[in-house]
């Protein structure tokens, strides 16, 4: 069942359009991703689902009924939406105790006293936030700040959750255990939300779908794995992971594709329509740029030119061929040159 | 950009109407008056330009005008290099009692001129206690301060504060590191100064001077004091003169003046706007923790901090010293030891004179009482552009520059005449609402200057956070932007009090027997010589005034930012 759709939304600041007529829908129970850049608009598209935008075009459904619809000028003003909305700021009140923020909710729906404290506790409890409610938000570290600003939205049992950048004000470590609490939280509590961010591994660990925005359209949509195994263009392949690029020519020959250059050609897979003598680039992941050879795959001899070293395993950056790539290893290699190998079906090739 | 208010909102609309009514009418009947051939009641009235030729041939008129102009180039070229100067030696330097000489240095800004004049009349005028102790000594007062130059240069040096206040904000916002970077280059001290702070600060400096100038045509107080017994006029005299020799039916030349002064002003307000809107490029984001880069003034601290102490002796002490004095002897002059001569009669009598405590409590009153309505309207009109996507707050942008165009003693004229005009509001003139009205309109931009820089501080999202939540527009208001700006509300409060105690032009056209406020009884008493119970009354403002300030000082609230 579909929860919240939006169809056709455009919007224009000043004479920059910012959404250019998407379309996206969240089903029940389901965890769909807004990935992009800065500017992509997938703020803006999250905001216009709150109410807190007002898009120039397109229509707007919450469980079958129409909040936002341009044409016909209904527009229900943030308030009357019910959703829950995590502000990337967390914009907690900060005259208010951690109680008084969860619970502002549940007061503005006209819930009984007694009611309103045993659900604000309920969810305190759940978020492990029991024992701070009397505190003010600046008695708070940045990581209880954030679940108490997930507890406000959740405290009045909204149909769909809204996260803005939830975890970006976190450090990196808190980071990535916050991400795999709140996917279990959201699939727990059996909520859809929506989830605005701009870190491609966020989006691949804690949604159901992922949307890539850019420019104000949908560079693609999939599952986590279709969006980081098939990339449909070289922007997605480029944003859903680290990769190498190689430029060259496209050959075919027998029937199968080849990418060329001066004294080097690698077999791989034709990702878009491309003729013979066609300029291309090709996109290998880093943990699929192999070192020594691989029964099937191209080789490139290159150069070993420096090492980083990462702590699980080390970096390697070779050159040659008048290409640089970086290639990944479990131990040190010798400054020599080395062989490398990337199979066909790794080494995806996009028309120039 | 947030949509949380719509573009469309009929009760916002109404409120900037409501606004451009309040401000647009008082300056339009100005501007009417002025092109009438007779007041406006007269019967039998006609347009026509002859209010303008008959001003225009007044040779006084002229010498007014040129008075005024020169009265405000002075003013600048005193005030701007001093409070330039004083503002970085206390930013950044290590002058010694930094601390406690900044709100010494700006208490000039809370007095009101006319106390200020007063206290420099009964010091260093003719027969002043220092005047007189001069002569004695040397056998003639070699100053005047019944003269043009005499009058120009305390004028100048009573606005230092107003360029310090800029300055120093100013300074305060430029990141010591772009300093720090040029004396890490090879830059010494003064060269730093002259060319990495001083055009850091010039936007401040151009908007200060501007303002000088500004206040400067406004200026009334002083010249009505010290210019006008040796015959010297300014605009603001000439127009005061008008009614006392002309009487009521002058209402057309009177206007004719004020359009005069609004014309001259009208532009400056608009270009400072600009300006102001030009020195955003000039601001420098300081790190978290940046120090004011500190220079070492060495074997020049103590002379440095000497001068600055003669500084605020003589404007400062001085004035406010004599005043005090003055209020408590019966008479002075050579042979007289004023411990003889000490009374409280002048107290007494400004007692036995019902309207001069009237008149405090009315200031008092309007000063405590106006001052809180007046904040809450003044709040009311910034929440009306606040968070507006809107070609509205265009207009209201420009509308509230107007009240800033009108000085006090002219905004008081228009007023009363819309009391007279308009026959509805006519039970208000003669009343101290009268005076409230007037002071809230003169004061507009500068109260709401105050509670948009508290509102600006609100992050957006807390707002929307509100509105998600399920609160409507006003309920996001009163729960969550109102109890964030309280703190800002009630320092703006302070300081429109502050303002409102000080005020005394405004109230001079609209002066009635239950209409008394202590500035406007001032100057009627000056015009009857009565100084005895002008010192006394000059007393009970200060009081007044340090009353406010002691409260500022408790409640940490700072008056300036």
């Amino acid at each position: 069942m579909i929860k919240l759709s939006a169809t056709g939304i455009e919007k224009q600041m000043g004479t920059l359009p910012v959404l250019k007529g998407i379309s996206v829908s969240l089903n029940e129970g389901e965890v769909v991703a807004l990935l992009g850049h800065s500017g992509s608009g997938k703020t803006t598209l999250l905001r216009s689902f709150a109410g807190l935008e007002t898009p120039d075009s397109g229509t707007i459904e919450l469980e079958g009924k129409t909040i936002f619809d341009a044409a016909r000028g209904i527009n229900l003003p943030p308030e009357k939406r019910g959703l829950g909305f995590v502000f990337q700021s967390y914009a907690l009140w900060p005259h208010r105790t951690v109680v008084e923020n969860v619970g502002y909710g549940l007061k503005l729906r006209g819930v009984p006293k007694a009611e309103i404290d045993s659900r604000t506790k309920d969810v305190l409890g759940r978020l492990g936030l029991g024992a701070l409610g009397e505190r003010y938000p600046h008695q708070l570290s940045g990581g209880q700040q954030q679940r108490v600003a997930l507890a406000r939205a959740l405290a009045y049992r909204p149909p769909v959750l809204l996260l803005d950048e939830p975890l970006s004000n976190l450090d990196a470590k808190l980071r990535e255990e916050a991400r795999s609490w709140l996917r279990e939280l959201i699939k727990q509590t059996g909520l859809s939300a929506l989830y605005v961010t701009h870190d491609q591994v966020e989006a691949l660990a804690v949604s159901d779908r992922i949307l890539f925005l850019h420019n104000g359209g949908i560079e693609q949509h999939g599952t986590p794995e279709e969006m980081y195994e098939q990339p449909n263009t070289a922007l997605s392949a480029v944003f859903m992971g680290s990769n190498n690029r190689i430029d060259g020519t496209i050959r075919v020959v027998d029937g199968k594709t080849m990418l060329m250059g001066e004294g080097w050609s690698l077999p791989g897979r034709a990702m878009n329509h491309m003729s013979d003598g066609a300029p291309a680039s090709g996109y290998v992941r880093l943990e699929r740029t192999r070192i020594g050879t691989t029964a099937g795959a191209g080789t490139l001899t290159l150069d070993l030119v420096s090492t980083l070293y990462l702590g699980e395993r080390f970096e390697y950056l070779f050159e040659g061929h008048g290409m640089r790539l970086r290639a990944w290893g479990p131990t040190r290699l010798p400054a020599t040159r080395q062989d490398i190998s990337i199979l066909p079906e790794d080494l995806w090739l996009f028309a120039r | 950009m947030s949509a949380l208010a719509p573009r469309f909102s009929p009760t916002r609309i109404l409120g900037v109407v409501a606004l451009a009514v309040v401000v647009l009418a008082p300056t339009g009947l100005i501007l009417y008056q002025s092109l009438l051939d007779q007041p406006f009641y007269a019967v039998g009235t006609h347009f026509s330009l002859e209010s303008f030729g008959f001003v225009m041939e007044d040779p006084d008129f002229w010498s007014a005008l040129r008075n005024s102009l020169l009265l405000g180039v002075i003013m600048v070229a005193v005030a701007v290099p001093v409070g330039a100067m004083l503002a970085f030696i206390m930013m950044r330097t290590d002058l010694p009692g930094r601390s406690w000489i900044e709100p010494i240095l700006l208490l000039p800004l809370f007095l009101s001129p006319l106390v200020l004049a007063f206290g420099y009349i009964v010091t260093i005028g003719p027969v002043g206690f220092i005047s007189g102790a001069v002569k004695a000594y040397i056998g003639f007062v070699p100053w005047s301060i019944y003269s043009f130059l005499g009058m120009a240069l305390i004028a100048g040096f009573t606005h230092v504060p107003h360029v310090y206040l800029y300055v120093a904000s100013a300074l305060r916002r430029v990141n010591p590191d772009v300093e720090e970077a040029a004396r890490v280059a090879g830059a010494g001290m003064l060269r730093t100064a002259l060319f990495v702070s001083l055009p850091l600060v010039r936007p401040a400096l151009v908007y200060a001077a501007m303002l000088i100038f500004l206040l400067g045509l406004e200026q009334f107080g002083l010249p009505l004091m010290l210019g006008d017994p040796s015959g010297i006029g300014v605009l603001t005299t000439y127009l005061y003169k008008l009614t006392n020799i002309l009487g009521t039916p002058s209402y057309n030349f009177m206007a004719v003046v004020a359009v005069v002064i609004l014309a001259s002003t009208l532009p400056l307000v608009v270009l400072q706007r600009f300006v102001l809107r030009n020195a955003s490029h000039y601001v420098t984001l300081r790190g978290k923790g940046a120090r004011d880069m500190t220079m070492r003034l060495g074997k020049w601290r103590w002379p440095a901090l000497a001068i600055i102490l003669v500084w605020l002796g003589l404007t400062v002490l001085v004035p406010l010293a004599g005043i005090m004095i003055r209020s408590v002897v019966s008479s002075w002059g050579v042979g007289v030891s004023l411990i003889d001569v000490l009374t409280l009669q002048h107290f007494r009598d400004l007692a036995s004179y019902p309207n001069l405590i009237e008149a405090i409590l009315n200031t008092l009153g309007v000063a405590v009482i106006g001052g809180f309505a007046s904040v809450a309207i003044y709040a009311g009109v910034a929440l009306l552009a606040h968070r507006w996507v809107s070609g509205w707050t265009v207009v209201l942008d420009y509308l509230v520059m107007l009240p800033r165009a009108l000085p006090g003693l002219v905004a008081g004229l228009a007023f009363l005449w819309l009391f007279l005009f308009v026959k509805p509001i006519d039970p208000l003139r003669g009343t101290i609402l009268s005076i409230w009205v007037a002071y809230t309109v003169v004061w507009l931009a500068y109260g709401l200057r105050l509670i948009s820089s508290a509102l600006m501080q609100i992050g957006p999202e807390l707002e929307e956070a509100a509105r998600v939540a399920g609160a409507g527009a006003g309920r996001a208001i009163r729960d969550v932007t109102l109890p964030l700006v309280r703190t800002g509300l009630i320092g703006a409060w302070l300081l429109i009090f502050l303002i409102f105690a000080r005020e005394y032009s405004t109230g001079v056209y609209l002066l009635g027997p239950h209409s008394v406020v202590i500035g406007s009884m001032i100057v009627q008493l000056w015009s009857k010589g009565a100084l005895d119970l002008i010192a006394a009354l000059c007393v009970a403002n200060v009081a007044l005034i340090f009353l406010g300030l002691a409260v500022a000082f408790h409640f940490r609230i700072r008056l300036h930012d």
